[in-house]
């Protein structure tokens, strides 16, 4: 995965989250990593299909801050 | 809380990584009894597997051990104790901040305990170097037939 973001160097990074039901604080960790990298390449990280107890946990951990979470109404609409 | 308890569980299982998934489903489980929200079972999932994984990365270093875990029910209340016989904690109280990680190689966000500590009602932390680990967490499970109960009261005077 980081090979592949270095090499396309790309502004927005997308992880649709549809199929993550469980969250802590490993994949906290998971995430800050993947956003340094994309970070230090000027690039963006942002989350789709976030489920209620997975936001939970992103957001006790303050990664809200860094990360964004766009809805459906944002990517049909093309605003992120 | 030395009560008696109305109901029990003990479980050990190896600190292999793909027994943390299974202890956490298995206490979720036990407490299904309490009639927990989705929200509290996924409360009591998260501080299970940070505390699991604890033991096994950072007690157990990835090494073989044993991680025991007791789970009680006292009246609404889950207790849940999670042991291991590992490396142990140099200074609790430093580990307990957020952040803080011994391990920032292995991309550990340092939020375990913090985690813990806000999806539970109450934790404790007791180490010995060398020796081993324990976290204590309780959790209250709100009374739905309470709550229902209420309900039916503001209905009956609407
Ligand atoms: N069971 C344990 N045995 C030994 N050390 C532990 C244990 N649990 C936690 N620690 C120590 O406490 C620190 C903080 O833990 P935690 O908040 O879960 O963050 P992280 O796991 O991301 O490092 C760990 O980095 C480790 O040094
Ligand atoms: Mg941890």
């Amino acid at each position: 995965m980081d090979y592949e973001i270095e090499r396309h160097m790309p502004k927005k990074v997308i992880f649709d989250f549809n199929s993550v039901s469980f969250m802590d604080s490993a994949g906290i960790g998971l995430l800050l990593g993947r956003y340094k990298i994309v970070n230090m390449l000027g690039g963006e990280v942002a989350l789709i299909n976030v489920k209620k107890s997975v936001k939970k946990v992103l957001d006790m951990c303050g990664i809200l801050k860094l990360i964004h979470i766009y809805d459906d109404f944002d990517m049909r609409f093309n605003v992120c | 809380m030395n009560k008696k308890y109305k109901n029990k569980m003990q479980l050990e299982i190896l600190s292999k990584s793909n027994n943390e998934a299974f202890a956490r489903i298995t206490v979720a489980a036990f407490a299904a009894q309490l009639d927990p929200t989705i929200e509290e079972i996924s409360d009591i999932k998260t501080a299970v597997s940070e505390a699991v994984t604890n033991s096994i990365i950072h007690g157990y270093e990835n090494k073989e051990g044993v991680i025991k875990i007791n789970a009680y029910i006292y009246d609404n209340t889950l207790r849940i104790e999670i042991s291991d016989q590992g490396k142990g904690i140099e200074d609790i109280e430093i580990a307990k901040q957020p952040l803080y990680t011994t391990k920032p190689e292995l991309e550990r966000s340092g939020m375990g305990f913090t985690i813990m500590d806000n999806f539970m009602d109450s934790l404790k932390v007791e180490s010995v170097l060398g020796m081993g680990t324990k976290v204590t967490m309780e959790k209250k499970i709100k009374d739905k037939n309470t709550k229902e109960e209420i309900n039916q009261e503001e209905n009956f005077y609407a």
